[in-house]
């Protein structure tokens, strides 16, 4: 039995004249429990809201006072903030004003409003402040534009770093300074970054703890080879069209965590070559994009199992891209390669003429043990 | 590739742990879940599991709980501690999705508790030191108070406001940029 019973909303309780300055105080027929407890629990709740949601607890009561300024380290994001009416202009001294209130720590930065050129001295002055130090997580997300600003190098300076988020702006040139180092790193995201490829093996190299990396539409570098023992998750993708030097070739050894790899948007893509993949759950999408995938000793060529040597008995979800709809022999082909599958995923191109009378252009096919429905194409 | 040895097999083949809540209710863990905890994962580094471990501040319905989500997370792997959620890349969720949902269901199944259960997993998860049962459950409060008015959340949450309005007008001042 529960200790206590609780109406969805604590009814309302007017209890007349207070004591409190004159001012009429309501009180609740229900126990107050969340502010019995402690501190610091208060402040891992507070943390996990929006920047001004947590400010806005400060006001709830006296014991919520100094929750957000003492107890719960900063969680700095400016996108939960701004209306997108208004302009960087008005923005930056709000960031700068959300810094000056809360002491620190900080937990995270993400600045994901503003453009980096116009505000570049604002952005190191900000991300050279001690409160930052021991930030987990970074995101700089810059608006999407043809020309890709430099970081500034004291975005790279924080080694407690869980989480590196990047968009739309070069790292650093590789002569200015040194690889920079993040030993705690588990998770590196850059879409549309340039990167030197030694920067970026340095990074990688630097990290065994990574877990997760998400690459997409990058340049800079060739040719990514990664020995990363408790990566789970790489998701690749590149919608480029080649004039910029780009990925040509993947090459992931033991990769003895990995259970997702995801290929996407790829129409030139890199050759990907995967040794020791013994917990691969998840794969796709593979398509007609991917010049060769090889997954230990067996390989794919675009669409068609070209070596097959072993079966893929630990694969769950198979995402398959195709020029058009589905033909049975293909399919049949993969699901002797993948004998365990339970979920077969089939993106079709959104004109295709079979796949016209489906406003979605991805199927599922849930895949029993022996038995397989395909959806007609007529 | 092919068959790999199942985690499973290994877990049977480990040591067990006996957990003792307030009440006197004992439960035996494997030592791959019971070590989710961290403050169990000292006690176990220090060699003082022996003759079980007493947790004289989690009574046993929780404990039972809390047993039940670390042998979900163990098997699924370590070190999903949150954070990946500032992660998530549109491009792959459609199959991300498909991938992340067992756990995802099992942890949205897991916290539709009443109130005061989940601020007793909440201070279970934060002596036992749990981290993403911590941030699980922290996140479930975060989420019920989002987009919501201090005065929404008082009415939510039966708090009283005892602050003067001096001093709520010193609170607006202070951080003028969160109210407006």
């Amino acid at each position: 039995m529960d200790r206590i019973l609780f109406s969805r909303e604590g009814r309302l309780k007017r209890s007349g004249r207070a004591d409190l300055g004159g001012a009429e105080v309501r009180s609740y027929e229900g126990p107050d429990l969340i502010s019995r407890l402690p501190d610091e629990v208060l402040g891992a709740i507070v943390t996990l809201l929006d920047t001004g949601e947590g400010a806005r607890t400060a006001a709830l009561s006296r014991r919520w006072r100094y929750i957000w300024r003492d107890f719960a380290p900063l969680n700095l994001d400016d996108e939960s903030f701004f209306s997108s009416l208004c302009f960087g202009d008005e923005r930056h001294p709000v960031i700068s004003q959300i810094i000056a209130a809360h002491p620190g720590p900080a937990r995270r930065l993400s600045l994901r409003s503003l453009a980096l050129s116009p505000y570049i001295s604002h952005f190191d002055a900000w991300l050279r402040l001690p409160v930052f130090d021991s930030i987990q997580e970074l995101s700089l997300h810059f608006p999407v534009s043809h020309y890709h600003p430099e970081m500034p190098a004291s975005a790279l300076r924080f080694a407690s770093l869980r989480v590196l988020d990047i968009n739309n702006c070069v790292f650093p040139a590789a002569g200015d300074c040194s690889s920079p180092i993040f030993p705690c790193l588990t998770h590196l995201s850059l879409r549309h970054v340039g990167i030197a490829e030694e920067h970026l093996h340095g990074i990688i190299s630097n990290s065994p703890g990574i877990e997760a990396i998400s690459l997409d539409t990058n340049f800079g570098y060739r040719r990514l080879c990664i020995s990363l023992p408790r990566l789970r998750y790489l998701a690749i993708s590149d919608r480029s069209f080649g004039e910029r030097e780009k990925l040509s070739e993947v090459v992931v050894e033991d990769a003895a965590s990995l259970e997702r790899l995801l290929l996407h948007e790829v129409d030139n893509g890199p050759s990907v070559r995967i040794t020791g993949a013994a917990k691969l759950k998840i794969l796709g999408y593979l398509g007609a994009g991917f010049p060769i995938v090889e997954l230990g000793n067996s390989s794919f060529k675009g669409l068609v199992p070209a070596t097959l040597v072993e079966q893929f008995s630990t694969v769950k979800i198979l995402a398959l891209e195709m020029p058009e709809a589905p033909k049975l022999k293909v399919v049949i082909g993969y699901l002797r390669c993948f004998p365990c599958l339970e979920k077969l995923h089939i993106m079709l191109p959104s004109n295709a003429s079979t796949a016209a009378s489906r406003p979605s252009c991805c199927n599922n096919i849930q895949v029993g043990s022996h038995i397989l429905s395909l959806p007609s194409s007529s | 590739m092919a068959s790999a040895g199942s985690g499973d097999e290994k877990a049977a083949a480990a040591a067990m742990i006996t957990l003792i809540s307030s009440d006197n209710e004992k439960f035996e863990v494997t030592e791959a879940t019971a070590t989710l905890s961290q403050t169990i994962r000292h006690m176990i580094e220090d060699g003082c599991t022996d003759g079980g471990v007493p947790l004289p501040n989690v009574t046993s319905k929780i404990l039972a709980r809390v047993i039940e989500y670390c042998k979900k997370h163990a098997t699924a792997a370590a070190g999903e501690e949150g954070s990946s959620s500032s992660f998530s890349d549109a491009a792959f969720l459609e199959v991300d999705r498909a991938f992340l949902e067992e756990l995802e269901e099992f942890d949205d199944a897991f916290l539709e508790v009443d109130r005061a259960t989940l601020f007793d997993l909440i201070l279970a998860a934060n002596y036992l030191d749990i981290k993403g049962l911590l941030n699980l459950t922290c996140q479930k409060v975060a989420d019920s108070v989002k987009g919501k008015t201090p005065e929404q959340i008082r009415e939510m949450y039966n708090i009283v406001n005892d602050l003067t309005p001096e001093e709520e007008a010193e609170i607006r001042r202070e951080t003028q940029w969160a109210f407006e």
